[in-house]
């Protein structure tokens, strides 16, 4: 699956090079493409029993490793900017 | 913005849960595909200058590591295993991405914490960056992860300068290049 979204990644790079691509932008396609992926998604997981009886564990630990994950990146930005700076 | 987005999985998951919807196993994928083709198509008109590198590969090197450092301390006290934490924590905000292949690679569970974590790192974003944009514009880019180079740009640009949001750019880019990888690497641990 990895190797298939870089790969296409790079078609599209490589291709968008001869393409008009001002389309993307001015009709939002990658908007319009995201909601019917989240909307997909959330098919998913509202049809799994499993994952819907868990949504207040699933929710708080979501939380915590969001929080956590940007204190984290929050302090080491501050560190690199200050120690580059000397 | 985001309350849309968000709006969107909530009118999936209600209609999953009571509508009986199915929908074929291949459409979030194929769906993913053509975003990921498109974000390429898209991005091949863009020019990075390449004399901010170095600040560039800091700033990328400040997230992963923060990022890490963070999911590993609360690896420590929270009841999901290690490597699950760190797999969540490689989403770098990029929610449709990691929520995905963790739902293929391990459970719609672990798919599902992915999911809504890394969105609330990107809400998180959103509305740290006008607080801290005075403070630290190396902050805002770390804390935004993956979507420094698109639903944070915009939010960026206005609260910062020129240079910041080429920052903000090419640091995403790399982000959301590394975020696949990532994932794939902490999900072998298991």
């Amino acid at each position: 699956m990895l190797f298939v979204l870089i790969l296409l990644f790079f078609a599209g790079f490589l291709t968008g090079r001869f393409l008009r691509t001002d389309w993307i932008r001015k009709y939002r396609v990658l908007i319009f493409l995201t909601f019917l992926l989240l909307f997909a998604l959330g098919v998913e997981i509202g049809s799994n029993n499993d994952v819907v009886s868990k949504l207040e564990s699933i929710l708080l630990s979501s939380f915590a490793v969001s929080s956590f994950a940007v204190l984290g990146s929050f302090i080491f930005a501050i560190i690199f900017e200050r120690v580059s700076k000397k | 913005m985001v309350l849309l987005l968000l709006s969107s999985v909530v009118a999936g998951v209600l209609a999953g849960r009571w509508t009986g919807l199915r929908l074929p196993d291949w459409s979030v994928n194929a769906v993913l595909y053509v975003i990921v083709f498109l974000v390429g198509v898209d991005l091949s008109k863009e020019k990075v200058r390449f004399d901010v590198i170095k600040k560039v590969l800091l700033s990328v090197v400040a997230t992963v590591l923060g990022t890490y450092a963070g999911a590993l301390a609360l690896s420590f006290f929270s009841p999901m295993k290690r490597f699950e934490v760190l797999a969540v924590a490689s989403g770098f905000g990029w929610y449709s991405l990691s929520a995905i292949i963790i739902s293929n690679l391990h459970s719609a569970q672990l798919g599902a914490i992915a999911f809504f974590s890394n969105v609330m790192r990107e809400l998180f974003a959103i509305v740290l960056t006008p607080v801290l944009s005075k403070y630290s514009r190396a902050a805002v880019v770390s804390i935004a992860g993956a979507t420094s180079m698109d639903t944070l740009l915009g939010p960026i640009s206005h609260y910062t300068d020129r240079e910041t949001s080429l920052l903000a750019f090419a640091h995403g880019f790399i982000v959301t290049m590394l975020v696949p990888i990532l994932v794939n690497l902490f999900l072998a641990f298991r």
